[in-house]
């Protein structure tokens, strides 16, 4: 299992102070051997807003190391990230932090 | 072929195509059925949450697959549909020096872009899973071990390769002129 590396200070990390007791929940984004390197990078540049360089980092990420952590927040808008990711058919899971 | 984006007129353009090149395009719809590809329902219908957390999530995983799962099937089917309506506009084309010679084109608006990339999408998807192309997520392989590829056959596989580029390679250039 490859090591996750922990968003740089340029992933956005959510936070609301009405439910900072509860976890925050991670999405990440699994590495398949179909879907393009630029797709994938236009994808996460589209959904979450990220700069360019950003995206590349998280996209070389799911290239190299299978899966990268893209962002972290409350449950709800996790799940609409993951089912956003799917709706572009790249292979995507929410994950509780630990 | 030729691929082309007129901004101002809000279309794209494939151009200077030969027969090939419409077969392979009307192809895609067919590449791209789940009907006799249970693993490629799956892959395009995945579960939003990891094997181990699947026990603890199962209501949610339930409202997910009636809810989400059916929503992204309708909506694939329908990029899917918009392919095929848009090769309904293919126009003939006769070229001057070789009356003989027929070439096509077709105009699609830009806003159909990402219609074309998922159902070229779903055909690559689909010709990965059917076809074994990558086993075990390794690079495509024309002469795999026979054991890993059991119960394919060698010309089919490859000629499913070439297809699974040809698509790649109007995609690449979709994300680059028509999506950015």
């Amino acid at each position: 299992m490859p090591s996750i590396a922990t968003p740089d200070k340029q992933t956005l990390v959510e936070t609301d102070p009405s439910v900072a007791l509860d976890s925050p929940w991670h999405v990440i984004i699994h590495n398949d051997p179909v879907n393009l390197m630029s797709y994938v990078a236009h994808v996460i540049r589209k959904i979450f807003g990220y700069p360019d360089k950003e995206a590349q980092r998280l996209m070389l990420q799911v290239h190299q190391e299978g899966r990268s952590q893209v962002w972290t927040g409350r449950r709800e808008k996790a799940e609409h990230y993951v089912r956003e990711l799917h709706g572009h058919q790249l292979l995507a899971t929410l994950e509780k932090s630990d | 072929m030729r691929l082309s984006v007129q901004k101002a007129m809000g279309t794209w353009q494939l151009g200077d195509m030969e027969d090939i090149h419409v077969t392979l395009l009307r192809q895609a719809a067919e590449d791209a059925s789940m009907t006799d590809c249970p693993e490629g329902r799956a892959r395009l219908g995945p579960s939003p949450v990891a094997a181990k957390d699947e026990l603890r999530e199962g209501e949610f995983l339930e409202d997910w697959s009636e809810f989400v799962t059916e929503d992204l099937e309708n909506q694939f089917a329908e990029d899917v549909g918009t392919l095929l309506a848009d090769l309904d506009g293919l126009e003939t084309l006769t070229l001057e020096d070789e009356p003989d010679e027929e070439r096509y084109r077709v105009s699609i608006p830009l806003d159909h872009g990402m219609a074309w990339f998922s159902a070229l999408n779903q055909a690559r998807l689909m010709l990965d899973l059917r076809f074994m192309l990558h086993p075990g997520g390794q690079e495509f392989e024309p002469h795999p071990d026979p054991d890993i590829v059991k119960g394919v056959d060698f010309s089919e596989r490859f000629t499913a390769y070439m297809r699974y580029e040809f698509y790649a390679v109007v995609q690449e250039w979709l994300v680059k002129e028509v999506l950015e």
